[in-house]
């Protein structure tokens, strides 16, 4: 009697993931592809849906009449720093404001929701005036600096729901047993709130590989330059070489592929040891 | 910081661009940094570069590339040069920056420092736009005109000739269309951005209107000439001479329809040209003609174009102002110019401009030498409000959200609200 | 407040709680700040002064100079220009609608991702690494991505809507096709987020209840409805709360695409407040745009936090 049912269940499911993923690929497909074509073909009507002269032009393009490479290795920089620090700062503010007496916990979440949601653009001139002062324009730990702050609010928003939904027998056991707080949140709750974890970390990493105006402002020299604002570098004021941005994008949202896919692991055996699903 | 929050007394900014203090230049050696969004080939300005550093081996120049948009440029300049920094000390700006730049002092003064004689390089009319209240802030480095580009191939085929007024190249475009020959007559730039002012100001000029009046006191915009230039425009769109997509299109989507053989007639910038005869990127080389705009019927035989391209401007606060000035003199000097005329950029140097032999060379530096030039009206600084207040109520009733008359009557609000100094 | 916090805290805290403090419950304090403290300074350290600075500039004479900017005396004047402004008005019911329309999509789509990743027994990593994808990319190139496809002449939607119906759509063109290609866009780049947090979440409930209401007979849609729905209750705030403050934040899609256009259609609080900023240079009107969109999403993410009963550090841990 369940068994058909599943079956049927499983084939729906397949559909619908089927569905999605052509839903989310088409455009990348067409970005991939459009990355490989040469120039006159980029602009092509109608266009082509593979390319006719595939090339490497454009990949060769971004890469050797543009410092990408160089950008690539300072986002992948700023990006890992960023979000090692927001995860560890956030992981004990979230726990703190999940599960301890603190006064004030409201104010303080919506603080940092207000905070998270002040316009960049305002806050692109004083920052500068900001890192000016301290003299960290043009460094790696400036800009790691303002996006950790800039990311912290959502991760706490986000692992502090985390920990809410762990059951408490787990952490009192530690603490009956005589756990220091520090470890009894690094060996008892983090485990438990990989899914949360993994979501903050992949948040906080594409958030800051992909910011714009910011490491526009305070990275203006060309060997502290991020990604994003390698890109914006492409072409002139009236040509927009969408073959190498796109090139330049295609090879940029690889890292994020990888990432997922290695970290994949450790949110299945998060999953698994959690819950049992049916 | 104190000093950044720090109020003060003054309480207008007036145009006074000369409040920043004059000083002294400092050596004419050293490194400076010029700051500038890619133009002309691939490495054009390192070729610059590399030829100014031969004639001045006591100065090095590092180039900085900026973002390739106008406004994102603009906006780390101005966080840059507010914020005091020094990292730039010279920087391409767009030729409608000198009234907003000098207004804001983001751009130094330059007579203090530079011969009177210096500006007798360019036409008259090109260095009084790089003028606010009364000095000089930029000096030009590169100029750029509309064109009208257009199929001489399918023109000799049909035994057309070319087309004097918008009126002729509608009804040309039209022929063409019905022959089966392109799929639009004509190309521009619709979208709802500043190239749409640029359009816009070339055919209200044609017409014989203006968007503001010529002592910048109030909106002209609202003219039965430019009613006439509007409702022109749309019915280029009805009657699909102009593919209904241009209401989207800037200079990358026009120029590409053109090269692509899909129109008859397009308006750029001076580019057009190169990119029209690159086997590369071009369906239509060597079947490309090149004049100045039309005029409009029962005015001027030959229509205004825009006035576009770059200048190079100084950090009020560099450290080099005494490089930065030999590098501006280079740069806008001969061999420096007709390098540029060699790369299909436009000089901005009279003399090179003018120079018989490059013409012979490059067509559009031919038909540049002589074009009938009209300004945007950036002699304000308020130029951007103005300009928005133009392209978004033209490119609004050109996507079908206003009749002509609505259309013109709020622009002329906008544009008043921006004389008047209101923000919003 | 102390009643449902206490539930939230280790035991032997709540014993007291009639008492006032003990010390025990003022040690666990002391630790909670301890905790929090470092991330708190980080935070406030680098985004006070910009806050407090845009906020005084949204309140003074702005004058923009070599010297920085000067602010002078206090004046209301900038809020008052923009009450009276149709353009910030226009931008403020179109920022409001689209917010409201994106979010619900996403919303809707991102929860119906997640319940199909979750029920996928293999290849959910690779869903989750392609789901990833758009919202990885720069903003700006995604939305050039989109102009590229979108664009009328050699764009592949309006070839494919050129063969499909015979006459090529226009999708930026006119303005209520511009809003809605802008969406799309939108939606494909953003419902992701939504439901690779609704996926974490759902991965979080407790099995047990789940496989409770199972064993009661209930289907797989009340089962949803009336057991799961409520416990992802959570999560679900979570990603509409951050959702909502970034499309109200929205900026690169309309820089890119349209241009604020056609005519002002598509014309966001973001994009006006750059124009205003850092096209025309008016600091003191720009940098209140900026103050009254962030004082604008804080209150509809209160209300929304108020609509959906969602209490914010004070919930319970378990229903």
């Amino acid at each position: 009697m369940i068994r058909p049912r599943i079956r049927f269940h499983f084939r729906w499911v397949h559909l619908a993931a089927l569905l999605v993923a052509l839903f989310v690929a088409a455009p990348l497909y067409w970005m991939a592809v459009s990355s490989l074509k040469p120039m006159e073909e980029v602009g092509a009507t109608p266009p082509t849906a593979w390319p006719e002269s595939l090339t490497f032009e454009n990949y060769r393009q971004a890469f050797a009449n543009n410092n990408f490479g160089r950008y690539l290795l300072n986002s992948a920089l700023v990006s890992l720093l960023a979000t090692a620090l927001v995860l560890s700062l956030s992981a004990f503010a979230g726990y703190a404001l999940a599960r301890l007496p603190l006064r004030g916990k409201s104010p303080i979440m919506i603080a940092l929701l207000m905070i998270s949601l002040f316009p960049t653009i305002a806050l692109a001139a004083p920052l500068f005036l900001l890192m000016r002062e301290i003299g960290w324009l043009n460094s790696y730990q400036g800009l790691i600096l303002v996006y950790t702050a800039l990311n912290i609010p959502f991760a706490i928003w986000i692992l502090r729901n985390f920990f809410l939904q762990i059951p408490k027998e787990m952490e009192e056991v530690a603490w009956v047993d005589g756990a220091s707080p520090v470890r009894t949140v690094l060996g008892v709750i983090l485990p438990q709130a990989l899914p949360g974890m993994f979501t903050a970390a992949i948040f906080t990493f594409t958030a800051c590989w992909t910011e714009f105006l910011i490491g526009l402002t305070l990275n203006t020299a060309d060997s502290y330059r991020t990604m994003p604002v390698g890109v914006a570098l492409f072409g002139s004021t009236f040509t927009v070489p969408y073959g190498t941005i796109f090139a330049a994008a295609t090879v940029s949202v690889l890292p994020i592929a990888l990432l997922v896919l290695v970290f994949r692991r450790a949110v299945v055996s998060g999953l698994t040891s959690g819950a049992v699903k049916g | 910081m104190s000093v950044l929050l720090a109020t003060t007394a003054c309480g207008s900014a007036g145009a006074d661009a000369a409040s920043v203090d004059p000083r002294r230049v400092g050596p004419a050696s050293g490194d400076i940094t010029w700051y500038a969004i890619n133009f002309g080939p691939e490495g054009f300005p390192e070729q610059l570069i590399a030829a100014f550093e031969k004639a001045h081996p006591e100065i090095n120049v590092d180039f900085q590339p900026a973002p390739n948009n106008t406004d994102t440029m603009r906006a780390t300049l101005t966080t840059e040069i507010t914020g005091g920094s020094d990292a730039i000390d010279v920087y391409n700006g767009d030729l409608v920056w000198p009234a907003q730049f000098g207004d804001a002092q983001l751009a130094m003064p330059l007579d203090e420092h530079l011969p009177d004689d210096f500006w007798d390089r360019y036409p008259e009319e090109r260095s009084r736009l790089t003028e606010y209240g009364d000095t000089h802030l930029a000096a030009p480095l590169y100029v750029d005109s509309g064109f009208l580009y257009y199929r001489k191939d399918l023109l000799e085929k049909h035994d057309l000739p070319v087309p004097d007024t918008w009126q002729e190249l509608a009804e040309t475009a039209k022929l063409l269309q019905d022959e089966g020959e392109v799929d639009y007559g004509y190309v521009g730039q619709w979208a709802n951005y500043e190239g749409l002012t640029v359009n816009w100001t070339e055919l209200s000029a044609a017409a014989g209107g203006r968007s503001v009046s010529e002592d910048d006191s109030e909106a002209a915009i609202d003219s039965p000439e430019n009613r006439e230039a509007l409702d022109f425009m749309r019915q280029l769109l009805d009657s699909g001479v102009v593919p209904s997509a241009s209401t989207s299109f800037q200079e990358q989507q026009s120029l590409q329809t053109f090269v692509e053989g899909e129109a008859a007639f397009h308006r750029n910038w001076s580019h057009g040209w190169g990119m029209a005869n690159d086997p590369l990127a071009s369906q239509i080389v060597d079947r490309v003609g090149v004049m100045p705009l039309p005029g409009f019927e029962g005015g001027e035989e030959v229509g205004p174009s825009a006035a576009g391209g770059w200048n190079l401007m100084v950090n009020p606060h560099s450290k080099r102002i005494g490089a930065s000035l030999v590098f501006m003199d280079w740069m806008t000097g001969p061999e420096a110019q007709r390098m540029m005329a060699q790369n299909s950029v436009l000089p901005a140097n009279e003399e090179v401009l003018h120079d018989e032999e490059l013409q012979r060379e490059n067509p559009v530096l031919e038909v540049a030498a002589d074009l009938d030039i009209v300004a945007r009206p950036a002699h304000t600084p308020r130029y951007p409000q103005i300009s928005h207040g133009i392209y978004t109520n033209i490119n609004g009733s050109l996507a079908g959200s206003g009749s002509t008359a609505s259309a013109l009557r709020a622009a002329a609000a906008d544009i008043q609200r921006a004389l008047e100094d209101r923000a919003l | 407040m102390s009643g449902a916090t206490a539930r939230t805290e280790p035991r032997r805290a709540t014993a007291q709680e009639s008492d006032g403090r003990s010390s025990l419950d003022r040690k666990f304090a002391r630790l909670g700040w301890g905790f929090a403290t470092p991330a708190l300074l980080v935070v406030l350290a680098i985004t006070l002064f910009p806050i407090a600075f845009s906020v005084a500039m949204s309140l003074s004479h702005v004058t923009v100079s070599a010297d920085g900017f000067q602010l002078s005396g206090t004046t209301g004047e900038h809020y008052e220009l923009l009450l009276r402004s149709d353009r910030w008005r226009h931008a403020l019911v179109f920022t409001v609608l689209y917010t409201i329309g994106t979010v619900v999509a996403e919303l809707v789509l991102g929860t119906l991702i997640a319940l199909v990743l979750e029920q996928l027994s293999g290849g959910r990593g690779w869903m989750m690494a392609l789901l990833l994808l758009p919202w990885a990319m720069i903003t700006v190139v995604s939305a050039q991505l989109w102009a590229y496809m979108y664009n009328g002449v050699y764009g592949v939607l309006t070839a494919l809507t050129e063969a499909l119906t015979g006459t090529p759509f226009q999708f930026l063109g006119t303005p209520t096709p511009a809003v809605l290609s802008m969406a799309a866009a939108d939606v494909w780049k953003t419902t992701p987020f939504v439901a690779i947090i609704v996926l974490a979440g759902l991965m979080m409930l407790p099995s047990d209840v789940v496989e409770a209401a199972r064993v009661d007979g209930a289907n797989a849609w009340t089962a949803f409805w009336k057991v799961r729905l409520p416990l992802l209750r959570p999560a679900l705030v979570i990603a509409v709360l951050f959702r909502i403050l970034q499309a109200f934040g929205i900026f690169d899609l309309p820089f890119v695409l349209t241009g604020g256009g056609p005519g002002d259609a598509t014309e966001s609080l973001a994009l006006l407040g750059w124009q205003v900023m850092f096209t025309n240079l008016d600091f003191g009107p720009g940098a209140a745009v900026a103050a009254s969109t962030a004082a604008l999403v804080l209150v509809g993410c209160l209300i929304f936090l108020r609509a959906f009963k969602a209490r914010v550090g004070d919930e319970e841990t378990q229903a």
